[in-house]
């Protein structure tokens, strides 16, 4: 049982994906198939755990090793980024239509990284390394837990580079810059906080209450914002399109 | 802490357990098995306390593998690897006692098993300071500093450790 608790944690988390963002959405199966399966594979794919292992044999301490995180977390942003603009450029459009298909690029990166870390748990033969001194030998409730909030923060942060792509592409530079670094920084923060508890004495009291506090509060307090973003920017669009016809004549 | 040193023939045994007040039980944290001569491993124990129980990490040393075997609430699992080099045991460290050996190490790079990890880490020791008794070193391992001081005269005590990082500021007083 507790081998198949990752796959019918995952099954469960982009079940209720598609019934929150894709009921009202004719579902082209294929095309969205591959939307969620290229970040997957691409986060997979990179020695993550390798290239921090190699990193940490050779720097120590508290700066390099935020460094460290800085460096990882601005890889995984690129990789959506990637993936996010590659896609409107497939769609030849840009606008908050797409939103939901960004959510699907962050699922599949978010799933993609749960697989990975919940694989190198399963199949190492003693311990699975994931960032930062933490060793997990087994899959426990509280691992899945963490992975699957983390998982979530990919969702909320390719939304925000969503955003401040459709933003850019619409003359929102500020904005649309703004948005990128929201993404970064919801990343970011959950990094900083590990690295926090690890290197800084008087932060060690938020390992005890990472999974169960600080990573939903960071995962509902992105969700509301990206949520009053993606608000926002509807009624933008509405209002630009409402000045547009209000300006055009008419026959 | 409370570290123990056993002295037969051909090994030497350093136990540590935990004090935590009020009760003062002494709790189990370690134990390690050098070999005499040439102060290879030949066995480390690390015991962790969790709400669940306990978690065992065992390494057994040989010439040419390590087998490394985790017991845990939630299962046990044992892996061995081959290995072609010398490699120390990260509970050594703090108990090492041929200082020659620490400034030897200067600033080269040595193998490390951390069992908890099951993978072996570069490790690195630095004189970074010494008077007239003691050496100060600056000890690093898979990210992490430790700063330890030895007396300069055998039998090389392990004087303070400092890992500003952990918080830890340990000074090691001779129970005898």
């Amino acid at each position: 049982m507790i081998y198949l608790s990752p796959i019918i944690t995952l099954v469960i988390l982009i079940f209720l994906f598609s019934v929150l963002f894709f009921r009202k959405r004719k579902i082209a199966f294929m095309h969205n198939g591959l939307t969620y399966c290229i970040p997957l594979v691409l986060i997979m794919i990179i020695p993550y755990h390798q290239l921090e292992r190699l990193l940490l044999n050779t720097m120590a301490g508290l700066w390099p090793v935020f460094s460290i995180n800085t460096i990882i977390t601005f890889i995984e942003i690129s990789l959506l980024y990637i993936a996010i603009t590659s896609l409107t450029r497939k769609e030849k459009i840009i606008d908050l239509n797409l939103f939901p298909i960004y959510l699907l690029i962050g699922l599949g990166m978010g799933s993609g990284h749960f697989l990975r870390d919940v694989i190198l748990v399963w199949y190492h033969p003693l311990s699975g390394y994931f960032g930062y001194s933490q060793f997990s030998s087994f899959i426990t409730g509280f691992y899945l837990a963490q992975e699957v909030f983390q998982a979530l923060l990919f969702v909320v942060s390719a939304g925000f580079i969503g955003l401040g792509c459709i933003r850019m592409a619409k003359g929102q530079s500020l904005l649309g810059i703004a948005s990128l670094i929201y993404a970064f920084i919801i990343i970011e923060i959950d990094s900083i906080i590990r690295v926090l508890f690890q290197y800084v004495p008087s932060f060690s009291f938020f390992a005890s209450v990472y999974v169960i506090s600080l990573l939903p509060l960071l995962s509902i307090l992105g969700s509301a914002f990206l949520w009053y973003s993606y608000r926002r920017q509807e009624r933008r669009e509405s209002e630009l399109k409402k000045d547009d016809s209000e300006t055009s004549p008419t026959s | 802490m409370v570290y123990e040193i056993e002295v037969s023939n051909d090994e030497l045994i350093y136990r540590s357990f935990f004090k935590i007040p009020p009760n003062d039980t002494p709790q189990k944290d370690a134990e390690f098995i050098l070999n005499r001569e040439d102060l290879s491993p030949r066995l480390s124990k690390k015991w962790l306390q969790i709400s669940e129980g306990e978690i065992l990490l065992e390494a057994q040393y040989s010439e040419k593998e390590v087998v490394l075997t985790l017991s845990s609430p939630y299962g046990n699992k044992k892996t061995s690897f081959r290995i072609s080099q010398p490699v120390y045991d990260m509970e050594q460290m703090f108990f090492l006692l041929s200082l020659n050996k620490a400034i030897n190490f200067g600033n080269q790079r040595f193998s490390v098993l951390i069992p908890a990890s099951g993978m072996i880490w570069n490790g690195r020791m630095q004189k970074i300071s010494e008077d007239e008794d003691s050496f100060e070193v600056k000890y690093t391992l898979a990210g992490e500093i430790i700063y330890l001081r030895y007396q300069k005269k055998e039998p090389y005590r392990l004087l303070t450790l400092r890992a500003p990082h952990r918080g830890y500021d340990l000074i090691l007083e001779e129970d005898m």
